[in-house]
């Protein structure tokens, strides 16, 4: 069984991964809000609220969650609209504080 | 052995966190959706498959239920993985033949324990089966005596496995199960010989209900953690979620029941499982089943077992003075309580406090490994 401390680094370059994704996350929320896809809109957001969770960013995980639900309970366009652009600005904004944080490190 | 686990989930950031986790320990392959989920157990035979709920085209139940009925005499374990934490979705869950279930975000050591006990039940149930098929060749009698104290061994530890399944869930420290253990023993001693020289209890019976009673609570796995841990009172829709317990653990047995001989102990620890919170004059929970159509050891086993909770701490209260737990249970005889049961047991007072007062809690660990540890080393050794 490798240490804890190997555990930890290999943890942190999982965050470090996950993070480094995160343009592509908002790239195809941008698609699917701009081509008005709700399908695809929900299943993203369900996938965020899942994978945000488990990665420690549980307000984004919060705000993917309303989004789902917004668009599961069929609100109106420019609702939807607002809720997706404010996950997308809290992802891109936690994106850019993790990695002025890890800068700030090395 | 290599065990092997499935990871299942649409997200490739969120499988990727549960496969690097699991794979410190065990092969982990990936799936990205219900069919290729199946695929894969088809080909690979995985033994656990963490399982996601909802995925576009075949989402996780669906899978669940094709992978449990159709694809194999010993399906995998599965252990479905979701955010949603309502009782409906549980139920569900548990309907569509999944094993267990975690609610992300997942702790990794949650993760890493779950799956370690799940891989223990699962290798002694294997044994068992193996063994109880030995036991069918008579002209190989020796092999089958051997078998036999195997299937003893293997059902103690998967039946020790299982019930710490579900105490890992709960925050005990207080040595509950071997308690517990000790009382029902002590009641049907004293049921005996309050019958007068015609014993209606037989031994075969009495060892039943000793090994069903770390079980009694195992369907507590099912309810999630929010609602166990709550130190107030529950609402009426939490309680609902808790009061499944009982039919989430009497399935469970019933699962674990078709893996061993026809004669097993399983069978008593369901109908405990299932009836213990059942009550003479027909109030109690899940079927309101009365007097003595609910078995003899459910109604046993709640007798010890409401007056073990009563003589504990619990989180929102402190421990009820002996005194006051017999008045209780003697307030509730004929209501509650069947009342010859509830007689025996009062009229064994002394006793029982003795063995209230012989268990401090550091012996949690004396009182429970005494019964289990040596007769798995048995397993280890063959």
């Amino acid at each position: 069984m490798p240490s804890i401390a190997a555990f930890a680094d290999e943890l942190q370059a999982l965050v470090d991964l996950y993070i480094a994704e995160m343009p592509e996350r908002i790239e195809e929320l941008r698609r699917a809000l701009s081509s008005s896809d709700r399908v695809q809109l929900r299943r993203l957001a369900h996938r965020l609220k899942g994978s945000a969770g488990q990665y420690g960013f549980p307000d984004i995980s919060a705000q993917a969650a309303a989004l789902e639900r917004l668009v599961c309970e069929n609100a109106d366009s420019s609702t939807i609209h607002d809720s997706a652009l404010q996950l997308i600005a809290q992802c891109d904004e936690r994106a850019q504080l993790c990695i002025a944080a890890r800068e700030d490190k090395a | 052995m290599n065990t092997r686990i499935l990871v299942v989930d649409d997200d490739p950031g969120t499988r990727r966190f549960l496969s690097s986790v699991l794979s410190r320990k065990y092969l982990v392959q990936e799936a990205s959706g219900g069919a290729e989920a199946l695929q894969t157990v088809a080909t690979w035979h995985p033994d656990v498959v963490a399982l996601d709920v909802s995925m576009p085209e075949m989402d996780g139940l669906e899978a669940c239920r094709v992978l449990k009925s159709t694809l194999a005499r010993v399906p995998p374990v599965v252990i479905v993985v979701s955010t949603k934490a309502s009782g409906d979705d549980l139920y569900r869950a548990f309907e569509s033949g999944a094993d267990d279930y975690l609610i992300k975000p997942i702790e990794s050591h949650d993760l890493l324990s779950r799956i370690h006990l799940h891989v223990q039940v699962r290798t002694a149930l294997a044994n068992m089966a193996n063994v109880a098929a030995l036991d069918l060749a008579s002209e190989l009698p020796a092999i089958g005596r051997t078998g036999t104290r195997h299937i003893a061994a293997s059902e103690d530890v998967a039946a020790f496995a299982l019930a710490k399944l579900a105490e890992t869930r709960e925050n005990e420290t207080e040595p509950h199960l071997a308690r517990l253990r000790d009382y029902a023993f002590q009641l049907m001693q004293s049921l005996q010989e309050e019958a007068s020289g015609q014993r209606p209890l037989n031994d075969k019976f009495i060892a039943n209900l000793i090994r069903s009673i770390p079980l009694h609570d195992i369907g507590k796995v099912g309810v999630p953690s929010n609602i166990l841990r709550k130190p107030g009172r529950l609402t009426t829709r939490e309680f609902d979620i808790m009061k499944r317990h009982t039919e989430v653990g009497a399935h469970v047995l019933d699962w674990s029941a078709r893996y061993t001989a026809t004669e097993s102990f399983l069978a008593v620890a369901s109908d405990v499982a299932r009836w213990h919170h059942e009550r003479w004059n027909g109030a109690g929970y899940p079927d309101g089943l009365r007097g003595e159509s609910i078995p003899l050891a459910a109604r046993i086993v709640a007798v010890v077992d409401v007056f073990e909770a009563l003589t504990s701490p619990r989180p929102d209260r402190l421990a009820w003075s002996l005194a006051d737990a017999r008045a209780y249970i003697e307030a509730n005889t004929g209501t509650h309580f069947d009342p010859t049961v509830a007689r025996a047991f009062l009229n064994s007072f002394d006793a029982m406090a003795q063995i209230h007062r012989h268990y401090l809690p550091a012996r949690a660990d004396i009182a429970l490994s005494e019964s289990v540890v040596p007769r798995f080393a048995v397993v280890a050794a063959t």
